[in-house]
């Protein structure tokens, strides 16, 4: 018998790789300090010769395993892509309460949710263009990469039957999908039911646009956020002065 | 409350950073500062400017860019949108998302600037302190309190 750290070699050592990917959601930093990987190799967890059948040649599928870890770091966009699926198809099965939810996305910027067979088809037109908003605005929320999503499409298609675990889908019908662009399901409130409070007084607010501005954002933003209608200068007389200055040069 | 919409501040290249192909916000604020100082100096005014270049600040320099900076009194604010653009991703343009996010990061800074408020932890607020970027803003509401 050979000396006590040596004695596995015959059974095989047990060696695992193991690549972790650490995001940082900021994306203010630079692309190369958003994410760290760290590679692990344990002579824990999985034996080789388990998994290889062959006892003894561990050195020979620890070069490739290393290769296989390395070559899932440089795939990791695909994986990461995957990990931040996952809570998205969670959340939507939780609402729609059913499990049957597929979630992709295509591009990066397309982010299609297909709920087969649901009762939500059955559901009046209103009802179901209410729900569907509602499941976009979900799946928007909870894809932590959605900034850069163009479009959500939910899908409500019909199956026509399974063969062991595939499922093969048939048609999707006239009503039963839905597209919605980004700005439609970005967090927001209505004009007329944002709460703000009142302002304290002797406050004056000056904005100033800097440099070419489409005049159109700054109208519609003093439009909007200073509106007469919404509750919070309802309670104020609302004074839109325009004063004319010399511009810098 | 009165809200003044301030002629157009002309573009200075002092405040332009060739280096990194931006605008520098603190350098923004003093322009802005400087160009109307009467009005700075007026109690009780706050002055924001909207910019649609891409800026960063000096006082973290490893972040690539930053959506808004205050001075130090919360009398003074810089917004840019340049990185709100969908465009920026590739996507085709959207001018109602990118309105949304510019007007969130506005009312952001009216919050605290004209109602003393902090920034908040809560993700949906409009206040919310820690925005990394435009996944952020896109989660927030129009609220200080949801």
């Amino acid at each position: 018998m050979a000396g006590g750290g040596r004695q596995p070699c015959r059974s095989g050592r047990r060696v695992a790789v193991r690549v972790s990917r650490c995001p940082r959601r900021d994306s203010r930093l630079p692309f190369a300090d958003r994410f760290v990987y760290r590679i692990e190799v344990s002579q824990r967890c999985v034996s080789l010769s388990e998994l290889s059948g062959r006892v003894g040649q561990r050195r020979r599928y620890l070069p490739a395993t290393c290769a296989l870890a390395l070559l899932v770091a440089a795939c990791g966009r695909s994986g990461q892509t995957l990990t931040e699926l996952l809570p998205v198809q969670r959340e939507i099965a939780r609402l729609v309460s059913g499990s049957n939810v597929a979630v992709n996305v295509t591009n990066v910027r397309y982010l299609t949710i297909r709920i087969p067979d649901s009762p939500i088809r059955q559901l009046s037109p209103d009802e179901k263009a209410q729900k569907t908003l509602e499941i976009a605005r979900v799946g928007y929320a909870t894809y932590s990469l959605r900034a850069t999503l163009e479009r959500v499409d939910v899908v409500f298609p019909s199956t026509t039957g399974s063969y062991g675990s595939f499922t093969s889908t048939s048609r999707v019908g006239q009503g039963e999908s839905f597209s919605y662009r980004s700005s439609q399901l970005v967090a927001g409130t209505g004009l007329e039911s944002r709460r703000m409070p009142p302002p304290p007084a002797g406050i004056t607010l000056y904005v100033v646009p800097i440099g070419e501005i489409p005049p159109k954002y700054i109208d519609d933003l003093s439009a909007y956020v200073f509106a007469p209608d919404s509750q919070c200068l309802s309670l104020f007389w609302l004074r839109l002065r325009l004063i004319v200055l010399p511009t810098m040069v | 409350m009165p809200l003044t919409i301030l002629a157009p501040l002309a573009f200075d290249r002092v405040t332009y950073d060739g280096v990194r192909s931006q605008v520098v916000a603190d350098e923004l604020i003093g322009a802005a500062r400087r160009r109307y100082a009467s009005i700075v100096r007026e109690p009780g005014s706050r002055l924001i400017g909207i910019s649609p270049y891409d800026m960063y600040t000096q006082q973290i320099q490893r972040w690539a860019f930053t959506f808004s900076l205050r001075d130090e009194g919360n009398h003074v604010a810089v917004v840019s949108y340049a990185r709100m653009d969908p465009a920026i991703f590739g996507n085709a343009p959207d001018d109602a998302l990118l309105e949304s996010r510019l007007r969130k990061m506005v009312i952001k800074n009216i919050g605290i600037m004209c109602y003393g408020r902090s920034a908040s932890t809560n993700p949906h607020s409009v206040l919310y302190g820690n925005i990394g970027g435009t996944d952020e803003l896109d989660v927030m509401t129009e609220e200080f309190d949801p």
